[in-house]
Formats: structure tokens, C-alpha cells, sequence
């Protein structure tokens, strides 16, 4: 019999250890059964277990259990619903039906195979069992009347509601009857034989028949090496181990001081044992990634068969171990990303060929330790995201402004894909394009501590990353303090920390609408105060540590009182009233016996979005305007009347004073001769069409380079120089005008000097 | 004769209140307690039961009473609710009562306040009343049962 267990050797030991336990159940109940026969949990229990015995022998090939425990299957059925009482020579055969069970499991662990047996009787006995009904008064006293056995045989299609696979049993059954037992009788003859064969079902409790004969009570080797034990149990190991480690974490804070070398030594041992324990039982509850992955293959053909694309699908790593929660929780979304790779990655084959690829695409999974975290990839080799089409259908979808999408980095246009409602399927089709996706991924994986990535190169392929905590009790984090009170920020969010001292502590942090930024190696990033979120007062200290976090896609400075340490942290939930709150992720306890809350550092950064997102967005309208840098020096400026005006001082050579008389006329326009050479004077008042009245005895000229040439703008006063961010509002119709904004608590007009020159002032 | 039940009693300014005893895990004297920013007024903080965390409601005001003067310690009635154990904070343990489950009267209709949505009850005893709390309640926090007791 080929089986396809030989092709692999894990399912069928998975198999051997679940069906030995359904084996041992069957005993125990039939035992229990005989005793209370009115008892229809039992029969109920023992019912679901062949049924569960009956599906796995199915799922393995297993075609002689698959048969044996569909006809006991049949009769507990009957038993169940009533139709037949429970009797000895029922629960006999259905024991007989466990022992061959048995029997053909210590072949399967033995040699792969069912083994040689083949239990014709026992299966008539079953189906006479269960057929017989009308002699069930007359059975008790004397062995039932045996059915014409052809009856027996050609009712088996009709009670049945047609099921293929008994029909498949019986004409298998026959088969067997025919080849072995009862050579050369018909299936619908109804020869001695089979009168042989219900004689000896009739015998009130006939011996075992010689293929069950083989030890059967030898228990087998599956057993002695695995155990199936109680997830609850594990739990429970695992938080006492958690607990173990926050007692560890005392004992070493107190032999720490007690400066004793023999209390110390086995504080270490206490120590080393504890974080082997620790892990020990972690691996209780890890499982392969493979017990996820190996669904794949069958989901990725059926997926490639729905959208006419091909695909190989390669593995490795599978033997990462993960948690299983975790495990657990990423399987939806696992299962999502490999249908975008599909549907959305992989191209026609057609398409491929053209485009000099081969016809079948590949998806590959790889999944590896990294820095005490697991990390799964998908990577596929299709058209990867076409960033131009993820621009145009945020603008379409309204998630953007059109403006935006054409300033945004690759990276953060890649983020988009994670926005809620988010889709760039042409059509919607069934496996993807509803608009529930990335965002439903990403929003899954953080729940359990972990992250996405996704990164694209176009025409050569996606890759998707993610992220996972190894396990979900124990957890590094980052202590950080905060008015007093401590506080654990998960390592996963942790990006590095950033410590400005002095002078940079306050120059450091700019602020732009109020809201603080610092400038991290010229990127800007947004900050958050621990303390104002928490709502105590702001702290008064010269130095400023930022925490640098990435939660949501969304990376931002955290500012805290104090960094203290990394430690391992237990977590223990919060109730529902607390959890509301989305600061907090969770509590645990301190080395000291303290409580500690984690902060949900995604929460944090949700519940403060709105600033976040007015951050972004002036951050962008200011790049964009002519102001580049957020503060610059400004010359402050008055021409006749009280208006301010103001021109950046970098545009600036020097400041003059001239004397009324050294100003010339020269074709209609003001010069003074400068430094030998002749300096053209700008009349702005005259510009910006105001009186212009200089019969004062000086003119104030700011000079300034222009293609070469150095130009003069006669000003009335010069008022100030000041630092300021320029805030501008938009552009003003007239000439030579930047835009005004609000400079040292007035409104100004920002001068265009550029603009001003090039509209005909120009020497040359 | 008539069914009893058992009272685990306290004192909550000058209300006599209790709750049944078989939710009672056990009452324990000031514990040191991590005060948890933003959360609600009358979320006193969590403290550390013996390796559990635990929440500790401020019970004065989650009835809507005045809080505790400063320099007077809480008693910690450790209760479990349907979410673990919950602590109630309360100023001074009294004894169990026991009275006969038929007694128990429905709280006045005239009785205003957050107090109502958590009483399930009141006892009358020889010298005093007896307000019977709802743990559920009190454990599910004032937003769910607050409103519809108002």
C-alpha cells in the first residue's frame, strides 16, 4: 500500500501519538460503558473518538482503519441515536475493533505500514452488528439469527445515504474475502464461507480473531517519548517561571548588597538556572513554524489555480520554533500576505515570459532568530508595487492630497499600503482588493508585540517581513522613568536613545506649531513628552533623553525623566477599564516588588496622532515653500510708513549709510560710487508703489550681490535682526513679495529679492 | 427556616455596606500601590498581590463619595471579580454578618447617584442598614454600569 507517510515521517508520528491516546480512550470508555450501558456520553465519546481515528487513518491512506473504524463508526451511530442498545457482544466487537486499532498502529510505528492483517470478520461482525435491529430481544438469550449474508452485503449501499467510501470498504471487503478467505466466491453468492464467518461473530464472545492477536497490551514507543499535555498546564509552568524570574531579579538586587561571596555564588547558581528553566519551558511551548508553513503549499496551488498564475513555493527554516499563541496570531495574517504575493505580486505567465522572467513565479518563505525575535519573510519575484499606483489611489481614495502623495518618500508612499481601506486591486476579486488588508496585518502582528516591513523592487519583486516576539509572557524591555515612576517600553519598539546635555538640550529641540521636533541625523523627528501625555507637570532638567520608538509605521522620540535598564519583564494583563485607556500595554512586577506599567507605545503614539499628523503636514508645507530651514535669520526693515518688511540676512552683503549728496543720477536712476565702482540704488518704497520721501540727510542701502554686481535697497530704518521660523502664508499677488508672516509679534512682508531684481532693476 | 448568606462588612465614610463573603478572597492591610496616570479618578492604582497585579478601585469614589482625608490608611478588600481579583479600598473592615437571603430589600427609587448602580440591595439589621454592593458591577468598572444605572 503506498502510503503518503513515508513521505512524511512527522505527520505520521503526529498520527501515531494522537491515535494511540484515542486508543487508550476507547478502552477506558468501553469499560466504563459496560458498566453504565444507559450512559449516552459515553457512547457520544466513544463515537467522536473513532470519528477522530476514522479522519486521520483517511487523511494517512490508512485504508484498513479507515474502514474498521467507519463500520464501528456506523454502529455507535446507531447505539447513539437509540436504534440498538449497548449489549457485551456489541461493546466486544467494538473493543475488538480498538484492538485491531492498535495492532495496526504497532505495524504503522513498526514499519511504516498497516501491516499483513486483515480483519474480514471483524468488519461483518460490525456491520451485522450494526444492521441487526428487529433480533434485539432475541439476541440477549441466544446468539441473533444470522442475516442471509448477501442481505447483509447489498443492504451496506442502502442505509447508508450512498457514502463513496463504504462502498470503496465493501467492494474492498469483498475483495478481500475473495483473495484470501474465500477464494472464488462471488460477491453475491452466499457461499459456506460466509455462513463461517457469521457463525463465528455469533459465538457470544468469540476469541480474537489471529490478526488482533499480536501484543496488543504492549503499550508502544510513540508513548514513552512524547506525552500530550495540557496547554493550560504549560501556562501555568510558564508564569511560575515568570514569577521565578521576578524573585530572581529580588535575590540579586539583595545579594548585590550584601557583599556575602557564598550568598553571591549561589545567587549565580539560582541565577543560571533559573534563565535555563526559563527557557526550558519556553520550548514547551514552541512549535516549528513548519506546523504553520505546511498549509501553504495546498492554499498557494489552490490560489494560483483561482488566478491562472504559477507559482513554487520553497521553504526554509521551518524548524524556528515560535509560540504557539504567536503561532496562533500570525497565521491569518501570514495567510493574507501570501494571497497578496499572489494575487497582487505574481504576474500572467505569460507576462513573466515577456518580461524575460520565468513563466512560474516563486514565493519563498524564510523565517530565522534574529536578535531574540523570529522573523518571517515572504518574499515573491513578481512585478512588486507599482508606487506610482499606490500614489494615484490614495489621492483617488481621498487618504491623501494629491500634492502630498507626489512629495512622499518611496517609503512612506509604501506605508499607504497599510492605511485603512487602502487597495490598489483594479477589481475587486475574491482573494484580495476589498480594501480589509495590510492594515488588518499590520494591526494583528502588533497586537502580539511584533512588526511589518514591506519593501519593493520594482519588476523584480516584494518582500514582506515580519517581526515576531519569541513569546508573549517574557519580554524585554526598557525602563525608563517619569515623575517618579517607572515604566517598561517593549525592546521590539526600541530604535536607540538619544541623550542631549548642556546647551543641545535646549537648542536641540525646535519647535514647529507647537509641536516639538528634534532633528535625528538630519531627518526630523516628531517627539512626545512622557509626561504631558501622562498628564503631570513638565519636568525642569538640563538634560533630555529621548527614547526613539517605532510603533504603527510611525517613529517617534519619546521624552523621559531618566533611562534605568533593560530587563526581562513578565507580562500581566490589565483589566478591560485599563486596557481602554490604550497607554498601556500591560504591568508587570519589579525586581522590588513593584508594580511597573509597559507602555503600549503604539497606543501612545495613536492617542497623539492628531499632533503627529499636523506635524507631518506643516512639516511638508514648509519644505516646500522657499523658506527650506524651519529658523533663519531675518533683517527687519521699515520704508516710509510703519510697515515691516523682512529679507532673509543671508541674502545680504553689507549695510550702508550714504550721505545725501553722494547720490547721483544716472539715466533716471539713483547710483553712489562704492569701493571704485558705481552701486545702483533700488528704490523699494517706489517698488511697492509707497510714497518715497528720503529727504532725510542719509540713505540706509542694504547691499547685496546680484549676477556679480553689487545692487543697494534704499530703506527707510533698519529695525532688527532677528532668529525667527518663518511661517509664511501663502503668496502674495505682488512682485518681489515672498509672502507675509508674523516676525517678532508683527506682521511682515517677506521680501523676494531675487524676484525684485529680476523685474527690470538689473543692471545688465 | 429560611436560607442565610454571609456578609463580608465594611465601613465607607459613615455607609455600612458588604459583600458577599464567598467573593471575598481576603482583606489585606495598606499595600503599596503604582498610581496609573490618566487612568479614571477612581482607579486608585495597582498593587502587587503575591506575584498578581491586581487593581485597586477607590471605592469611596467610585460611589461618588468624598475621598478618604490624607493621612488616613485604606484597608484593601480583595474581592474576585469576574476579570480576577479586584481590590476595593475601603477605611475600616467590619465583621461578616450573616442574614436571611429573603431580607434583602431593593434599593430606594428615590436614591440618586453613582451608589445606586452598584447596590444591590439593603439589609435591614437590628441597629443599622446594610448596603449589599454588586461585585460584577463594581469589577466592570463605572462606564458600563454607570450608565445604565443613571
Amino acid at each position: 500500500m503506498a502510503l503518503p507517510l513515508d513521505q512524511d515521517p512527522e505527520m505520521l508520528s503526529d498520527f501515531l501519538v494522537e491515535a494511540w491516546e484515542q486508543v487508550e480512550i476507547l478502552d477506558r470508555e468501553f469499560v466504563a460503558l459496560e458498566e453504565e450501558p444507559d450512559n449516552l456520553e459515553r457512547i457520544t465519546t466513544i463515537f467522536r473518538v473513532m470519528h477522530t481515528l476514522k479522519g486521520g487513518a483517511g487523511f494517512l491512506g490508512l485504508e484498513m482503519m479507515e474502514c474498521l473504524t467507519h463500520y464501528a463508526e456506523t454502529l455507535l451511530s446507531r447505539m447513539r441515536e437509540g436504534e440498538l442498545a449497548v449489549t457485551r457482544d456489541r461493546s466486544t466487537v467494538l473493543l475488538h475493533t480498538a484492538d485491531a486499532c492498535k495492532s495496526i498502529l504497532q505495524h504503522l510505528e513498526k514499519d511504516s505500514n498497516e501491516g499483513p492483517a486483515r480483519y474480514n470478520d471483524l468488519m461483518v461482525r460490525l456491520k451485522r452488528e450494526a444492521e441487526n435491529q428487529e433480533a434485539e430481544t432475541a439476541r440477549i438469550e441466544t446468539p441473533a439469527p444470522a442475516p442471509a449474508p448477501v442481505e447483509a452485503a447489498a443492504s451496506v449501499r442502502p442505509s447508508q445515504n450512498g457514502r463513496g467510501e463504504l462502498e470503496d470498504f465493501q467492494a474492498m471487503l469483498l475483495a478481500a474475502m475473495d483473495s484470501e478467505e474465500i477464494p472464488g466466491s462471488a460477491p453475491d453468492s452466499p457461499p459456506p464461507a460466509a455462513t463461517e464467518v457469521l457463525a463465528e461473530s455469533a459465538a457470544p464472545l468469540p476469541a480474537p480473531g489471529a490478526e488482533i492477536s499480536e501484543d496488543v497490551s504492549g503499550g508502544s514507543q510513540t508513548c514513552d517519548s512524547r506525552i500530550r499535555v495540557q496547554v493550560d498546564l504549560l501556562d501555568k509552568l510558564m508564569n511560575l517561571v515568570g514569577e521565578l524570574v521576578l524573585s530572581r531579579n529580588q535575590i540579586l538586587q539583595i545579594s548585590a548588597g550584601l557583599e556575602s561571596s557564598s550568598l553571591s555564588s549561589a545567587c549565580q547558581r539560582i541565577n543560571l538556572v533559573t534563565s535555563e528553566l526559563q527557557l526550558h519551558v519556553m520550548q514547551t511551548r514552541m512549535q516549528p513554524v513548519s506546523t504553520l508553513l505546511n498549509r501553504f503549499p495546498r492554499i498557494i496551488r489552490d490560489l494560483c489555480a483561482q488566478t491562472g498564475k504559477e507559482a513554487r513555493f520553497t521553504m526554509e527554516g521551518q524548524d524556528t520554533g515560535l509560540d504557539r499563541t504567536i503561532l496562533e496570531a500570525v497565521k491569518d495574517p501570514l495567510t493574507h500576505i501570501l494571497r497578496n504575493s499572489i494575487d497582487h505580486g505574481l504576474e500572467q505567465p505569460q507576462v513573466r515570459t515577456a518580461r524575460g522572467k520565468s513563466a512560474r513565479g516563486h514565493i519563498h518563505i524564510r523565517a530565522y532568530h534574529e536578535g531574540g525575535q523570529v522573523t518571517i519573510e515572504i518574499n515573491d519575484d513578481g512585478a512588486g508595487v507599482n508606487l506610482e499606483r499606490v500614489r494615484e489611489k490614495a489621492v483617488s481614495q481621498g487618504l491623501v492630497s494629491a500634492q502630498e502623495a507626489q512629495r512622499m518618500s518611496e517609503r512612506d508612499a509604501l506605508q499607504l499600503l497599510f492605511q485603512p481601506g487602502f487597495s490598489t486591486a483594479a477589481t475587486i476579486t475574491n482573494l484580495s482588493g476589498r480594501g480589509v488588508g495590510m492594515d488588518v496585518v499590520r494591526t494583528s502582528v502588533e497586537k502580539i508585540g511584533g512588526s511589518v516591513d514591506l519593501t519593493t523592487e520594482p519588476g523584480k519583486g516584494t518582500q514582506v517581513k515580519l517581526r515576531l516576539p519569541l513569546t508573549l509572557a517574557i519580554i524585554p524591555a526598557l525602563l525608563v522613568s517619569s515623575n517618579g515612576q517607572r515604566y517598561a517600553i517593549p525592546q521590539v519598539n526600541l530604535q536607540e536613545l538619544v541623550r542631549l546635555e548642556g546647551p543641545e538640550a535646549q537648542a536641540g529641540i525646535e519647535k514647529i506649531y507647537g509641536s516639538e521636533v528634534y532633528r535625528l541625523r538630519g531627518q526630523l523627528l516628531p517627539l512626545l513628552r512622557l509626561r504631558s501625555i501622562l498628564g503631570s507637570a513638565p519636568e525642569t532638567d538640563e538634560a533630555v533623553n529621548i527614547v526613539v520608538v517605532n510603533a504603527d509605521g510611525a517613529r517617534f522620540g519619546l521624552i523621559v525623566d531618566g533611562v534605568c535598564d533593560t530587563e526581562e519583564i513578565v507580562v500581566k494583563p490589565l483589566t478591560r477599564e485599563l486596557k481602554q485607556l490604550q497607554l498601556y500595554a500591560g504591568a508587570t512586577i519589579m525586581g522590588d516588588g513593584t508594580v511597573a506599567l509597559i507602555l503600549d507605545v503604539a497606543g501612545l503614539a495613536r492617542t497623539t496622532k492628531l499632533n503627529q499628523e499636523k506635524v507631518k503636514d506643516r512639516e511638508k508645507q514648509d519644505a516646500a515653500s522657499a523658506a527650506e530651514s524651519s529658523c533663519q535669520s531675518l533683517l527687519l526693515f521699515r520704508l516710509s510708513g510703519s510697515e515691516q518688511f523682512a529679507i532673509p540676512l543671508t541674502l545680504l552683503s553689507r549695510l550702508e549709510e550714504f550721505q545725501a549728496n553722494q547720490v547721483e543720477m544716472v539715466r533716471g536712476e539713483k547710483v553712489v560710487q562704492y569701493r571704485g565702482r558705481l552701486l545702483k540704488l533700488i528704490d523699494m518704497a517706489g517698488h511697492f508703489g509707497m510714497m518715497s520721501d528720503y529727504g532725510a540727510e542719509t540713505y540706509r542701502v542694504l547691499v547685496f550681490s546680484y549676477k556679480d554686481t553689487d545692487l543697494g535697497l534704499i530703506v527707510e530704518e533698519i529695525l532688527d535682526v532677528v532668529d525667527e521660523t518663518l511661517v509664511m502664508e501663502p503668496r502674495s499677488s505682488s512682485r518681489g513679495v515672498m509672502g507675509t508672516a508674523v516676525v517678532a509679534g508683527k506682521a511682515t512682508t517677506v521680501v523676494d529679492l531675487m524676484q525684485l531684481v529680476g523685474d527690470g532693476y538689473a543692471l545688465v | 427556616m429560611s436560607t442565610t448568606v454571609q456578609y463580608a462588612t465594611f465601613y465607607l465614610d459613615k455607609e455600612y455596606l458588604g459583600v458577599d463573603v464567598l467573593r471575598v478572597q481576603e482583606v489585606l492591610r495598606k499595600q503599596v500601590m503604582t498610581p496609573i496616570p490618566m487612568a479614571p479618578d477612581d482607579i486608585a492604582g495597582l498593587i502587587n498581590l503575591r506575584g498578581q497585579i491586581v487593581t485597586a478601585i477607590d471605592l469611596r469614589r467610585r460611589l461618588g463619595m468624598p475621598c478618604l482625608e490624607p493621612d488616613r490608611d485604606s484597608m484593601n478588600v480583595i474581592v474576585r471579580g469576574d476579570e480576577g481579583p479586584i481590590s476595593l479600598l475601603v477605611d475600616d473592615i467590619g465583621d461578616v454578618v450573616e442574614v436571611p437571603v429573603d431580607s434583602l430589600e431593593p434599593r430606594p427609587e428615590t436614591m440618586a447617584g453613582c451608589a445606586a448602580a452598584f447596590l444591590r440591595g439593603i439589609h435591614k439589621l437590628p441597629n443599622h442598614l446594610l448596603g449589599v454592593l454588586d461585585v460584577d458591577r463594581l469589577s466592570r468598572g463605572i462606564e458600563e454600569t454607570g450608565r445604565e444605572g443613571r
